[in-house]
Formats: structure tokens, C-alpha cells, sequence
């Protein structure tokens, strides 16, 4: 399935750079990078993605990098090539062996 | 054995029922001595093994998957508090309170156990609670863990449903 065809979803491929606020209803992955505040309900940083800037989501799915103010209400998966570094907020994390995480955490 | 004898006295009936005769008398002994062995063996092995084996399936009761390590954990049982300063070379296992200074190779918390205060340790098994300072290598975080405090590691894993607060530091 091409994720560019999802209704409510957003897309940002490898090689793209992204500066600015989205606020998705649905999801939103992003291989390239971002810059700024993302609001969305399923947030998928694919291996090459960097994300920076203020998150709010329910899930995260971490296979990049992942910095500055993140939320992630319901569950932060970081996988074993994801970088996550700043504040974070959870309702359930999982972490993979070989995921990097810095900063401070707090359970919602 | 029977067949083979038929067929031999036709033949050389002297040689091959003097022949038959010993192999006979051998298989005989063998069969005797098979007879008596498992009966004398089980009564020394049971007598014998029975009580070396309880202690070792004591142990691996206790301690579970952690025996397949090369030490032997100490184990701070539930209901146990200390509080102190600990050091150690090979295994710690926490199902009690641990309260003070930690230095070891490998501690583990067990789902019942408490640690609170600095630990220093190379692997670091969090499944109870652990508030404190940690400095480990390899940090491995169960869904029945709680974390509050500040952890430095090199390593880290955590599962789902674990709880952490805090701070999660990557040591270079």
C-alpha cells in the first residue's frame, strides 16, 4: 500500500526536508526530516527520518531519530535503530535492545 | 539361537555343539551380570543421586533462567532489608529491600524486589522497583518494572507496560 494514497495521513519522504507544523488526524510517517510541531494520531519515523521539534501523538513508532518535546499518549515504541533524545511523555514505551533513549521520562 | 543349533549338529555335531556351548555359557554370564547391574545400579543411584540432585533442583527452583550464568547469584530472599553498602564480584539477585550503595557485575531485581540508592553494575535486570542512581552497561527493563530515578547505560531495553521516570542517559 503507497502510505502517499491515506486519506488524513501525510507523508514526507527520504530526501525531503520539512519545515513547519502539521496537524494530521490520522497518521504520518516521515523517512525525510522535519522541523517543528507535529500534532497527529500515529506518528512512523521511518530509519532515515529525524524528527525534531514538538510531538504530540498517541502512538510513535521510533526507527530513526526523535528529538526535543515528545508526547506519546498511548505507546512509544523505539526500535533497535531508533534515537530518541529530549523530554518524553508516555503511556506505555517499549523499548528494543540497541534503542537509543536520553532525556527525562514521565508516565501520563 | 535355538535355529542356529538345529542346522549345526547335522553338519560337525562334536565341534559346533561344544562351540554353541560356549558362546552359551558366555551370554549366559553376560545375561546374569546384565540382570544383577540394573538391579544393584538403580539402589546406588537412586541411594546416590537423589540427594545431589534435590539441591541442585532447589537451586534451579530459586533462581530459574539466572543459573545458566556462569556465577552463582547471591540471592537477598523477600522479607530481607539491607541497608548499607554492598559490593560484590559475580551475581546479585533482589527479591527483598536493598537500601544504600550497590556495586556489582550483575544485579538483578526481582519482581518482589526494591532497591533504592546508587548502583553500580555492569548488566542490570529491573523487574520490581528500582529508584535511584544507576550506572550499568546493559539495562534490560521488564513490563513489571518501575524505574524512578536517573540511569546511565551503554545498552538498553525495555518491554512494554514498564513504567519509567526519570532520567535515561546513553553513556559514550
Amino acid at each position: 500500500m503507497n502510505p502517499t494514497t491515506k486519506q488524513n495521513s501525510v507523508f514526507i519522504g527520504e530526501g525531503v526536508s520539512f519545515k513547519g507544523s502539521i496537524n494530521a488526524p490520522d497518521e504520518a510517517v516521515i523517512e525525510g526530516q522535519f522541523d517543528g510541531d507535529l500534532t497527529v494520531s500515529s506518528l512512523l519515523i521511518g530509519q532515515t527520518g529525524r524528527v525534531t521539534g514538538t510531538i504530540k501523538a498517541d502512538r510513535v513508532d521510533v526507527k530513526g531519530e526523535l528529538n526535543k518535546d515528545i508526547s506519546s499518549r498511548q505507546l512509544l515504541i523505539v526500535r533497535s535503530t531508533g534515537k530518541v533524545n529530549g523530554t518524553l511523555e508516555y503511556g506505555e514505551i517499549e523499548i528494543e535492545r540497541g534503542g537509543q533513549v536520553r532525556g527525562s521520562m514521565s508516565q501520563v | 539361537m535355538f535355529n542356529k543349533f538345529k542346522p549345526a549338529p547335522n553338519n560337525v555335531p562334536t565341534e559346533h555343539s561344544e562351540e554353541a556351548a560356549e558362546p552359551v555359557a558366555a551370554e549366559e554370564i553376560v545375561v546374569v551380570k546384565d540382570e544383577e547391574s540394573p538391579v544393584l545400579t538403580p539402589t546406588a543411584t537412586t541411594a546416590n543421586v537423589t540427594p545431589t540432585n534435590a539441591p541442585q533442583q532447589r537451586g534451579n527452583g530459586v533462581m530459574g533462567m539466572l543459573q545458566a550464568n556462569v556465577s552463582k547469584p547471591s540471592i537477598l530472599s523477600e522479607g530481607f532489608y539491607f541497608k548499607g553498602e554492598l559490593s560484590a564480584k559475580g551475581t546479585i539477585h533482589v527479591e527483598g529491600s536493598l537500601n544504600g550503595q550497590i556495586q556489582v557485575d550483575e544485579l538483578t531485581i526481582g519482581s518482589r524486589g526494591q532497591v533504592d540508592g546508587i548502583v553500580n553494575c555492569k548488566i542490570f535486570h529491573i523487574k520490581g522497583r528500582f529508584s535511584g542512581t544507576a550506572t550499568c552497561e546493559e539495562l534490560t527493563v521488564t513490563s513489571s518494572a518501575t524505574v524512578d530515578g536517573h540511569v546511565v547505560y551503554k545498552t538498553l531495553s525495555v518491554q512494554k507496560g514498564a513504567s519509567i521516570k526519570g532520567e535515561l542517559l546513553l553513556a559514550k
